[in-house]
């Protein structure tokens, strides 16, 4: 499309690149088609195509002659899951993800959130980047729960969305750590332990590092690369996620320096894409710059490490159906499509996609937080769709879907679960109340 | 490009319209803020944006017939939009004019596959309806290159083809029935799961009337099963000539492919740099046909169409043997637009038809004007019936690109004309086109056409500035000459 | 009676216009082989199309025949068949069925959008309209659509030609889509036991992959028969009459007729063979198709009837006889939905029952502004399709 930004406005980076991506929109509306909040409201303004004009607008590269209010069109931004289906879409390459980032960023120099909105985002940035703290916080929430009848809105998803069973808290990841394998192969990972997840759910990681050591493969874990940075990021506190991911490159620099890592492995697809995005995103950090590319360069999901670089041995045929629900950090973000589906089917599964596989399930970080309505739509719609493949397990690459879909008819849990269940290790705590 | 000047006195009593439409939606259905309205400002089409009055997206039919009786009664003007994919710019908005969304009509309705019919509210996708009965083995056959997000009320609006309409038919030979809102506020029923109207065909003439005569609140289309097989064959040609010359041969031989398409050399390469189709570079010209069917029949098809194009002189044969590889054939045709937009900060679609023998001699014409003009253009047929996308290269941000652009299409689209075919094959007239319907039609021609429009919204409150170039007032219009000799007419303003 | 029989397109704007100027009323026709069908014309002067005939251009190649309005159906056919090509809507020949001689011109045809058997999986004459050349009743000449299939251009006017019983527009000019004609033709004939199942084996038929180009349910000895038709190329019609034989294996017996007998069935069928020249009221219902066998079951309790589906059974031709059973015919139709047109009858049926189903209001509004724009004076076949805006 057309851009009419003055000589001013592109000597700013930030614009500059802003320009580079809105050229190439040519405002055909494919991304509608996809876009979860379009198909939701069939409200141009909530579809990437309606956005990217907005936002067109808002930088200073539209033609409009009356005044641009930021505070619309960052309603609608905020509606805007970050779910990437579009770009999946997109046939002109539109780099919507950067663009967005760009349109918030810019937005939040503008506008003064209202109190309640202020008072959430914090909260929601001091707690779940902290594991620690997070946990504690799910133990009150869990008190709180039979109560949630009396909340409404965020504070109301908020509660509803703690788990009502609490495990500990995850050890992996509160110290730094060796995991040697059993026989090593000399073969040595990063592997990001996580913030929420360690709250949440600890099995993941266990089950990851068990696989992988299975495999000969010794990992590693730095307890001061806690957050990725990708929660702050997206609801725009920049400072603390660039805090965030300056740790995260301080506790990795030597290990990656070293040139012995083969990897780093994310088992959350939502951080794993922002991991991905760490040369971007750090481009402008000095002290940190090249670790943060290394960082992209090196970072792989779990099942893409899983399926290109270990040849994990061919099982029998398990007799259980799995229904794959695709994170869309990973099948979006990511493009990692047919590694988790090869390994489950080598694993001996029979792997079913149920419809309308390219739709969030709502969870979109903390989306089930701050939009409860149209995330409890797509949640709805999602296990829906999911209950009629009829599958006996589901399986997901992302703490947060599984965590949304906790209510589907089938037990849900991780990808990496079930294949180290498969390839040897316990069974997955979610499904010992049902399948034999 | 013009649209008619906004009308004062409706600005002034922008206020109160906007409350008494609020009265007809619910919360939130009307859109009334300068800063998001803008993301209704345009469509496919989009170097034109034009601020509507307001935005209004409402959720039933009784509350399409209420707003628009309400505008009847008030004289506020209507633009209707589906997806806003359009290509002509046929939902750019009017600043004194409501902006009817029909986003939210987004349900199926009813699929009945016994009577091969499904029946959906207009803003359904038309690829969301192939999608609603594929797993039964059916489809809907117009496929539009937007087909995965163009509206199935859109559809009708503009009478919307594709790839496949060479050997199943256009919108309107696919649409059974629909329900329809006029700009008085009466709601009609026409068709249904019966064929045929049983009398005079409305449905036919709303079907491709671009918004201006009704808007379109149901729809029911006709479906088909999948046919059993399909395959295609990749066709690279030394010359445009010989190209053009085996799509004549193939049709006069008495195939009718499932979809005939060609691309020419700068399409080519354009495709092969972005998807790796596979395509032969040299080739002068690209034919894809696809052949659909019964597996014996499109077997002997297959081996006839090959002999065809081997005696008109094709270079390079290829069949695909999977359907892996006849969606390959495909890639590099599916993503012409988006690879040429690779190439080009910017591109202009055309769309026009000229009889196929014709192929040979526009392709020539336009190298001329390429020359004459300074820009690039890459083009992409539907070689089957004829219908041409020339994609014109250039950069918006330089000046006076887009005007040269814009003059080089009308120029192809008045050779279309010159070489006996239309300005438009699939994309409608819209905006885009108006001021060229004269090089197609005569006054008379036009002003019979505004009768038919006097009949359905004679205070021409529906899509104004679209299609027609000039605007005559029906009262005129209605007057009879009895005299041979025309009495003189007011002055006509043009806009 | 004046008859007016221009030999050109100017003649015929002449007639026009000084009908227009003096306020005479035409009754326009070609030749008359449908004059049985329609609300009788209330004109003193008959414009008669007969001598404005000829073939203006065919070229084979492009799929594209243009003729003058007046050319006869079978000049039309026998040029067609010299290259191998057909009119794909399968216009009826109706001179048996109104007792007139000759096919009829093909402006007629059009006027009365007449398909035949094949209209169910090929489209209907409308379909096959890309444009014409005509005089309206104000005398305009004007001209809409192309020799081109792809042309959205403007308003789609042929649509609104096709079916107006010449009450629009005088054409003068007709562009025609052809296609070429299939390799060959066989049918699959069922014996049912009720009208449903027959209705039910088509619509399987139809529902499967063979393609078929016809669905017949013609009454048997003991019960219905179902006819389908398959054509095109010959080892394709073999293979897809074995895969749908089985497909439809549960009805009691079936045959196969051959290239032969499978186009004198279907040109019978075409041409409405199943009702008898004496039946003394003949309806042609559409409708939705599995609505027909209930529809049916409720005239047949009523009547006794001739009858015969068409279309998979989204059209059924009654032939018979008795004071109500047009009405009887227009009330089932309206609880089901579609429309029913008294094809053949006396001028007492028509006044009684009309020839056209009653539409809604507004539509009958609509038809009657629409009317006004092309025709304002009403000297184009006045009345033909009943008072339009006054129902029937």
């Amino acid at each position: 499309m057309q851009t009419h930004f003055d000589l001013n406005a592109l000597a700013r980076p930030e614009i500059s690149t802003a320009d580079e991506i809105l050229r190439k929109c040519v405002h055909c509306g494919f991304c509608t088609a996809t876009c979860p909040t379009y198909i939701l409201t069939g409200d141009e303004r909530d579809s990437p195509r309606g956005r990217i004009w907005m936002m067109r607008d808002l930088l200073g590269g539209g033609d409009k002659q009356t005044e641009i209010k930021p505070a619309d069109v960052s309603y609608h931004l905020d509606r805007c899951l970050t779910c990437l289906s579009c770009m999946t879409t997109c046939p002109s390459g539109v780099d919507y993800m950067h663009l967005v980032d760009i349109g918030r960023a810019e937005i939040n120099k503008k506008i003064r959130r209202g109190f309640a909105d202020h008072v959430i985002r914090t909260l929601l940035s001091i707690t779940l980047p902290f594991a620690r703290r997070f946990h504690l916080a799910l133990r009150f929430a869990r008190l709180a729960k039979p109560f949630s009848g009396l909340l409404t809105g965020r504070l109301k998803a908020m509660v509803n969305l703690s788990p009502t069973r609490l495990q500990a808290l995850d050890k992996v990841g509160s110290e730094d750590q060796l995991y040697p394998a059993e026989t090593s192969a000399g073969t040595r990972v990063m592997l990001l332990s996580g913030c929420a997840q360690r709250a949440l759910d600890p099995e993941i990681n266990a089950s990851t590092i068990r696989l992988l050591n299975r495999q000969g493969v010794d990992v590693v874990v730095r307890s001061q690369a806690s957050c990725c940075g990708a929660l702050a990021h997206h609801i725009n506190a920049e400072d603390a996620a660039h805090k965030q991911m300056e740790a995260v490159c301080s506790a990795w620099e030597n290990d990656i320096a070293s040139g012995q890592l083969d990897a780093i492995i994310v088992n959350t697809s939502g951080c794993g894409t922002t991991l991905k995005d760490y040369g971007n995103l750090m481009s402008r950090n000095s002290r940190h710059s090249e670790t943060a590319r290394k960082i992209s360069d090196l970072t792989m999901d779990i099942s893409e490490y899983l399926n290109s670089k270990m040849a994990l041995p061919t099982l029998a045929k398990q007799n259980m159906t799995i229904a794959y629900h695709a994170a869309c950090s990973l099948q979006h973000g990511q493009k990692v499509l047919q590694a988790p589906r090869a390994l489950l089917v080598q694993a001996g599964f029979e792997v079913k996609t149920p419809a309308e596989s390219h739709l969030c399930c709502g969870s979109a970080g903390v989306y089930n937080v701050l939009q409860p309505e149209l995330s409890q739509q797509l949640k709805e719609r999602k296990i829906r769709n999911l209950n009629k493949v009829g599958a006996d397990i589901i399986c997901a690459g992302n703490l947060g879907c599984i965590h949304q879909l906790s209510d589907a008819s089938s037990p849900i849990c991780h990808t990496i679960q079930i294949l180290d269940w498969a390839y040897g290790g316990p069974k997955p705590h979610s499904l010992l109340n049902g399948l034999g | 490009m013009l649209l008619p000047e906004p009308d004062q006195t409706i600005l002034c009593r922008r206020d109160e319209i906007i409350s008494a439409l609020k009265r007809f939606v619910p919360a939130g259905a009307v859109i009334d803020d300068d800063t998001t309205m803008a993301a209704y400002d345009s469509d496919g089409l989009s170097a034109y944006r034009n601020q509507p009055l307001v935005v209004v997206l409402p959720e039933t039919t009784q509350q399409v017939a209420a707003v628009m009786k309400w505008c009847l009664d008030n004289d506020v003007k209507i633009v209707p939009r589906g997806a806003g994919t359009s290509l002509s710019g046929g939902a750019i908005p009017l600043a004194d004019g409501v902006l009817l969304g029909l986003g939210k009509f987004n349900q199926i309705l009813d699929i009945d596959f016994s009577n091969r019919t499904v029946t959906a509210q207009p803003g359904v996708t038309n690829l969301g309806i192939t999608q609603a009965v594929q797993d039964e083995g059916f489809y809907y056959a117009p496929d539009p290159s937007s087909q995965i997000a163009c509206s199935i009320g859109g559809n009708i609006a503009e009478n919307s083809g594709g790839v496949h309409c060479l050997k199943y038919g256009l919108t309107t030979n696919n649409v059974l029935g629909i329900e329809m809102v006029t700009m008085n506020g009466e709601i009609l029923r026409l068709g249904g799961k019966h064929l045929d109207s049983g009398h005079l065909d409305v449905l036919g003439v709303m079907t491709g009337s671009e918004g201006l005569l009704g808007v379109v609140t149901e729809v029911t289309v006709r479906i088909l099963r999948k046919p059993a097989t399909q395959r295609a064959l990749l066709v690279g040609f030394d010359t445009v000539q010989e190209g053009g010359q085996a799509v004549s041969d193939v049709i006069a031989a008495g195939i009718i492919p499932a979809g005939m398409e060609m691309m020419d050399n700068p399409a080519i390469n354009a495709a092969e740099d972005f998807v790796n189709a596979g395509y032969p570079r040299e080739a002068a010209a690209l034919l894809i046909i696809e052949l659909d069917g019964p597996e014996a029949e499109v077997d002997v098809l297959i081996n006839k169409v090959s002999k065809i194009v081997k005696t008109s002189g094709a270079s390079s044969i290829r069949i695909s043997q999977s359907e892996e590889e006849r969606n390959q054939f495909w890639a590099g045709r599916k993503s012409a637009f988006p690879a040429v937009g690779r190439i080009s900060p910017d591109y202009l679609c055309m769309d026009g038809t000229i009889p196929r023998k014709a192929l040979p001699e526009m392709l020539t014409r336009m190298s001329a004007m390429s020359q004459k003009f300074g820009l690039r253009v890459a083009n992409v047929f539907h070689a089957g019936d004829g219908n041409l996308h020339p994609l014109i290269l250039f950069d918006a941000n330089a000046d006076g690109e887009l005007h040269r652009a814009e003059e080089f299409g009308a120029e192809i689209l008045r050779t279309c004309v010159k070489l006996g075919g239309v300005l438009t094959g699939e994309h409608g007239v819209g905006v885009e086109k108006r001021d060229l319907m004269t090089e197609m039609f005569t006054e008379d021609d036009l002003k019979q056409q505004q009768r038919l429009k006097c009949a359905f919204d004679p205070q021409h409150l529906l899509n104004p500035g679209k299609v027609f170039p000039v605007l005559h007032r029906c009262a005129e219009l209605g007057r009879l000459h009895v005299h041979q000799g025309k009495l003189p007419h007011p002055d006509i303003p043009r806009f | 009676m004046t008859v007016w029989q221009p030999k050109t397109g100017e003649q015929v704007t002449n007639i026009v216009l000084s009908a227009l100027a003096e306020r005479r009323k035409l009754s326009v026709s070609g030749h008359e082989t449908k004059a049985g069908l329609g609300h009788p014309v209330d004109a003193k002067e008959s414009l008669s199309l007969t001598n404005l005939s000829g073939i203006v251009d065919y070229q084979p190649e492009e799929l594209v025949l243009v003729v003058k309005a007046g050319t006869p159906l079978d000049e039309i056919e026998k040029t067609l068949s010299e290259k191998n090509q057909m009119l794909a809507f399968e216009p009826p020949h109706l001179e048996r069925f109104y007792g007139t001689e000759g096919t009829g011109t093909i402006g007629g045809l059009v006027a009365t959008n007449l398909s035949g058997p094949r209209r169910v999986s090929a489209g209907a004459a409308r379909d096959f309209l890309l444009g014409f050349a005509a005089v309206s009743g104000r005398g305009d000449v004007f001209k809409s659509g192309s020799r081109v299939m792809k042309n959205v251009t403007g308003y789609d006017l042929s649509k609104l030609m096709c079916g107006s019983f010449g009450t629009l527009a005088v054409m003068t000019e007709i562009t025609l889509k052809v296609l070429p004609c299939p390799e060959t033709s066989s049918s699959l004939s069922l014996l049912c036991d009720t009208i449903d199942s027959a209705q039910l084996a088509l619509a399987n038929a139809f529902c499967s992959d063979t393609e078929p180009s016809g669905g017949a349910i013609s009454r048997a000895n003991e019960g219905w028969q179902a006819v389908i038709r398959l054509e095109g190329v010959d080892v394709s019609v073999r293979d897809r009459m074995t895969k749908l034989k089985s497909t439809l294996q549960s009805a009691r017996t079936s045959k196969v007729l051959d290239k032969q007998a499978s186009e004198a069935f279907w040109e019978n069928w075409r041409d409405i063979s199943m009702i008898s020249d004496d039946a003394e009221q003949v309806y042609r219902l559409s409708v939705t198709p599995s609505d027909a066998p209930k529809i049916a079951s409720s005239l047949l309790k009523a009547y006794d009837l001739e009858l015969g589906f068409d279309w998979m059974g989204g059209l059924i031709w009654i032939g018979g006889k008795g004071a109500g059973l047009g009405q009887k015919v227009r009330q089932t139709i309206k609880d089901f939905n579609g429309h029913a047109t008294l094809m053949r009858g006396t001028e007492g049926h028509r006044r009684d029952v009309g020839v056209f189903q009653p539409q809604a209001a507004p539509l009958a509004a609509l038809a009657r502004r629409i009317k006004n724009a092309f025709d304002p004076e009403d000297i184009l076949n006045s009345g033909k399709m009943g008072t339009i805006g006054r129902g029937a």
